[in-house]
């Protein structure tokens, strides 16, 4: 009995629903076993499953269309099984680590068995949505509705899942759906509902023991439970991450204290999301808790030991015009409230008091209660994990002392810029940005992460909200080489400039100690009083003055000695000198992160390599910046798996097929300009909502929607040439649009509640996406009729092509921004444009 | 009497797979014999010529350390055949032994002689402990981890450097039984200094931590107390050049 079309209609949307829930639930897991550029590489190359589904396709066609009845549902139960069994095949042989691959040749091995593993639901599934194109194509414009719209809804699906399920039984969970799809169209023979009730055992048991994600040896979480009585006090999963509390005896909070605070610091525990450092659970601990001064008294004797301290004291009264006199530690003792003014980043504190302060990104509320120590009337917080404000808001505040429940305290669960572009007039003391960097450096995981708080707009919005005796802080991590502290310096520096200021070292302060390197940006100059008060600061720490405006060079590194002193010249390049030639000259990219290019923890280029080879092994090479090295490897990778999946079929239908190399270029064409739109899309409307969760699910489900239902209308118009041109030509020209006026369109419209910035989106977004969606169909349809043969093989181009697209337009992003990649998405489009001048025939010779 | 299907050839298969998982780690684990020692030895000397004493370490107690510690007894069974090359190997729990010349390095800055009385925080591979006891018999090693600190131990004892002292305990702390140290040196650094370490160092000491991730060494700190006054020293572990292109 012939499948009806209904059911074969369900069954691809709810198999897409499936597919693109378990794509973000897969990236959500590799974020947490190992980082997100991990999670990025791998996922793209399983969704080259789709790509080799047509593959397959192209070469087993006649066989599969002949048994098309019976092939469905197997390929279904096939996806489904392969879902439920992923994430507990992928370690039987080891796990893969990212770390080691540099160094651990049999890391090899065990990622191209994790790309395998992770392929197969992607594969199956892929091969059955094909299969039904091709089975089906006359009516292509309602199954590609489905597909795209069963799509859409798994965006928004998997994101309550992630609130009401934990995360290790979504994977069986979704499992599910290709079974039932598979019973949607089930053959009606015995043999299969015993083997169809048999595979349902298979996610059953994934659902009584889920398979949990095996953490890095290499990620902060794996160090923390590797001390004596760590243990695990706290575990929340959603579409935040995986939060966990790790309680230890032996972890304590002292990032880069002082060598004069000879206090023991406290024990805390500590928050991690997805393994991943989040914050320390400090709350008041440090306020007053004792009597601050006397341990600053302690720390003053060790360092100004009268008799005792005869070292250099000469050379001491030299640099500091006598040493810490009375007055200077009776004023500096004042300001001592808390555990991190015996850090470079209790330096604000020391020269003004704020009476409103504004903690951006602020976490677990660490630099909140450094605040709240200094007695301000407001503190402002802004952290966009709701997650974990949920957590310290509602479920256990007790952990941070209720330190955001506090009546001084707003705390705001949007982003950094949602935040600062609503209502301006409320200006600020203070304004506290999160450490940048961490102790011994990142190795660069971060390097594909969009910071939209440190770009040269985020600043500009920053300096905007400043009273006229603001400033901003920023404390960075030392690195060497030294890179994220010349960029932020870089950027405030440009952003005087643009601001008229001539003299930014009237403006720009800093200090540092043996591990971190605290600027402070000024609206106001910093008075000759505030100079000395940092310089009283600093001594009694034992930290060196890096930027005042009559810095003695031999004062920058007096206790904290510097053997390569170039970043004492690096800082007077980017202050004084020409710093457009500085960014030209330097190995690493220093130029300011932008909106659209807001990547400021990337600093390699291909240009920095032979210069970093003189002094450092290949092999250690990947660590200066693993985002950037596994973004390139992606690339190559996946370029060349496309390759191969998309010749391959052409050994077995002919290289010299009619008009092969157009229906190429329509299909990649569609392929790169969707995804380059779509990739362009969210980066820019992630900004605009503020809430990156919510808004990739938005975002994505808008844009699948509206390309279904082009691509459902499609089917009531002939896909002949004029109306191929008409409707690339409104993409091409759409796209373009877009690029000039979107974030103008936006911007206009950032202070509105978020439903009417979301409705906006919808709106803006429908358009595009609902000609785009058209185009596939119209190409496939158009196959049909002419060229039926190589219909399998386009839908393998256009899966490919779409997959090298994403780790394409991460390249482009990360080297030029976000403008180029829109302006290859028309171009690409306009190349489909041409393309459908001598792709095929009228397939269907017209509407349905 | 077993059915006759119970010794099925799958099965025989299946068991002698069982029985070569059991017996083939143990027989890599065995003692290398002399030609392999031999082939050792000259890995390590050419490892000390052209990656300790090549890059500027001139310290003769230190280069001859480096030339005695067998560095294949304190790597993991599967990386002995990589003991002696130019980088970091891991050990497992998100720990590496640490690249030859950086230990080598390390060693140097702390101007090791007979008779110091070093402390070494983070035994790891027992690895830096050995090669400090190769120069003065009063080497004190804590390790916090309980597996990598009973692995070190046992790596320091067949390797017969069995005058090191090792303890299992928070590091942060330090060894006060034994203090004041003569040069502290943190294999396993956390973001701040403990205090108790700083007290521990006799006076004119010098404590080094390798600052970084497991695979790159960014540089090495040099605390060093003179009396009440403590300095930091950021010292390269690589010979810098400028990051700025020559200006043409």
């Amino acid at each position: 009995m012939p499948l009806k079309s209904r059911h074969i209609a369900l069954s691809v949307g709810i198999t897409s629903l499936a597919v693109i829930s378990f794509q973000l639930v897969i990236m959500q897991l590799l974020s947490i076993s190992q980082w997100h550029h991990f999670a990025y590489m791998v996922i793209s190359m399983a969704m080259l499953g789709f790509g080799a589904a047509g593959t397959f396709l192209a070469l087993f066609r006649e066989w599969l269309k002949r048994n098309f009845d019976r092939a469905l549902p197997v390929l279904y139960l096939l996806c489904g099984l392969s879902m439920a069994l992923t994430v507990r095949l992928v370690g039987i042989f080891g796990e893969f680590d990212t770390f080691l691959l540099f160094f651990d040749r049999s890391q090899l091995g065990l990622m191209s068995f994790t790309y395998l593993v992770y392929c197969l639901p992607f594969f199956f599934g892929g091969l059955a949505i094909t299969l039904v194109f091709y089975y089906e194509v006359r009516h292509i414009g309602m199954y590609y509705f489905f597909n795209l719209a069963g799509s859409a809804a798994g965006a928004l699906v998997i994101i309550w899942l992630f609130w009401i399920v934990p995360l290790p039984l979504i994977p069986p969970l979704l499992a599910l759906l290709p079974l039932l799809a598979a019973w949607l169209v089930r053959i009606r023979s015995r043999r299969f509902t015993v083997v169809a009730i048999m595979s349902l055992l298979v996610p059953m048991m994934g659902l009584l023991y889920p398979a949990k994600p095996v953490i890095s040896e290499f990620k902060a979480m794996y160090g923390s439970l590797q001390l004596p009585d760590a243990e695990i006090i706290y575990e929340e999963s959603g579409p935040y991450g995986l939060l966990q509390v790790v309680h230890a005896p032996a972890q304590r909070f002292a990032p880069a204290l002082s060598l004069q605070y000879g206090q023991e610091p406290p024990v805390r525990d500590i928050l991690f999301n997805n393994g991943q450092y989040f914050g320390t659970l400090l709350g008041g601990l440090g306020v007053n808790a004792d009597n601050p001064a006397d341990k600053l008294d302690a720390g003053e004797n060790r360092l100004n030991g009268g008799e005792k301290n005869r070292w250099n004291a000469g050379e001491k009264n030299r640099l500091y015009g006598g040493g810490g006199s009375g007055v200077d530690r009776r004023e500096d003792n004042a300001s001592a409230r808390h555990l991190l003014d015996y850090a470079t980043r209790g330096l604000p504190f020391a020269l003004r008091h704020s009476k409103s302060v504004l903690v951006l990104k602020a976490a677990t509320g660490t630099d909140v209660s450094h605040a709240l120590a200094h007695d301000p009337s407001r503190v402002t917080a802004v952290e966009p994990n709701r997650q974990s404000n949920r957590l310290l808001t509602e479920y256990h505040p007790e952990w941070i002392d209720s330190l955001y429940l506090d009546p001084r305290v707003s705390l705001y669960g949007n982003s950094v810029r949602t935040w600062l572009s609503s209502d301006p007039a409320r200006k600020k003391d203070l304004i506290v940005l999160p450490v940048i960097g961490a102790f011994g450096g990142t190795s660069g995981v971060h390097a594909l992460q969009e910071q939209y708080h440190l770009t040269l707009e985020a600043f500009r919005e920053m300096y905007g909200r400043l009273t006229q005796e603001g400033m901003i802080a920023a404390t960075v991590w030392s690195a060497y080489p030294p890179r994220e502290s010349l960029k932020l310096l870089a950027t405030w520096r440009v952003l005087l400039e643009e601001l008229g200021e001539n003299a930014p070292e009237h403006h720009i302060m800093a200090i540092r100690n043996w591990g971190t390197v605290t600027f402070l940006l000024s609206r106001s100059p910093f008075t000759v009083e505030e100079q000395e008060a940092a310089r009283t600061f600093s001594r009694n720490r034992s930290f060196d003055p890096l930027i005042l405006t009559d810095i003695d060079p031999e004062e920058r590194d007096y206790f904290n000695i510097a053997e390569d002193r170039m970043f004492f010249d690096h800082v007077d390049s980017l202050l004084y000198g020409d710093h457009e030639a500085f960014f030209r000259d330097y190995a690493f990219n220093v130029r300011p992160a932008t909106d659209n290019r807001p990547f400021f923890s990337h600093f390699m280029s291909i240009g920095s390599i032979p210069v970093l080879l003189e002094q450092y092994d290949v092999r250690e090479l990947p660590y200066m910046e693993l985002g950037f090295v596994m973004a390139t490897v992606t690339l190559v990778q996946i370029v060349l798996a496309s390759v191969i999946l998309i010749i391959l079929p052409l050994f077995r239908v002919g290289w010299q097929g009619t008009r092969r190399r157009w229906t190429f270029l329509y299909f990649s064409g569609i392929g790169i300009g969707f995804m380059f739109f779509e990739i362009v899309l969210i980066q820019k409307l992630v900004l605009y909502l503020g809430q990156p969760v919510y808004a990739t699910a938005a975002v994505l489900a808008a844009l699948l929607f509206s390309s279904g239902a082009g691509s459902y209308v499609s089917s009531r118009f002939r896909s002949d040439y004029q109306t191929l041109l008409r409707t690339g030509g409104a993409i091409v020209l759409l796209i373009l649009l877009y690029a000039f006026l979107l974030m103008p369109l936006l911007d206009v419209s950032m202070s509105w509640p978020l439903q009417a910035r979301l409705s906006k989106v919808v709106v803006l977004l429908a358009l595009p996406a609902f000609f785009m969606g058209m185009m596939f169909p119209f190409g496939l349809r158009r196959l049909s009729g002419s060229n039926e043969t190589q219909i399998p093989w386009a839908c393998g181009v256009d899966s490919c092509l779409s997959v090298s697209a994403t780790a394409l337009a991460t390249m482009i992003s990360l080297e030029t921004g976000f403008d180029l990649v829109m302006g290859v998405a028309a171009a690409a489009y306009a190349l489909t444009t041409l393309a459908s001048l001598r792709l095929g025939d009228v397939g269907d010779g017209g509407s349905n | 009497m077993l059915p006759k299907r119970f010794f099925s050839p799958s099965l025989i298969i299946l068991f002698t797979l069982l029985i070569a998982i059991q017996v083939v780690p143990v027989a890599i684990a065995e003692p290398a014999n002399d030609e392999e020692e031999e082939r050792y030895d000259r890995l390590r000397e050419q490892m000390v010529n052209r990656q300790i004493v090549a890059r500027g370490v001139d310290n003769r107690p230190t280069i001859n350390a480096m030339r005695s510690v067998p560095r294949h007894k304190f790597v993991r069974s599967g990386e002995r055949r990589r003991a002696y090359l130019d980088n970091p190997l891991p050990i497992g729990h998100g720990q590496t032994i640490s690249q030859p010349y950086i230990v080598a390095y390390m060693t140097q800055l702390i101007n090791p002689e007979p008779g110091m009385k070093v402390l070494e925080i983070g035994t790891g591979s027992g690895y830096q402990a050995a090669v400090l006891a190769e120069i003065t018999d009063q080497v004190f090693t804590i390790e916090i981890v309980e597996e990598l600190g009973e692995w070190g131990k046992q790596n320091l004892r067949h390797a017969g450097y069995d005058k090191v002292q090792v303890k299992r305990a928070d590091g942060y702390y330090g060894w006060e039984e034994y203090a004041p140290f003569d040069a502290i040196v943190v294999t396993a650094a956390a973001d701040h200094i403990p205090p108790p370490l700083v007290d521990q160092l006799r006076d004119g000491g010098r404590m080094v931590i390798p600052v970084g991730s497991p695979f790159r060494t960014q540089n090495l700190m040099l605390v060093e107390k003179r009396g009440e006054d403590i300095r930091t020293r950021n010292l390269m572990p690589v010979r810098f050049v400028p990051f700025t292109r020559e200006e043409e």
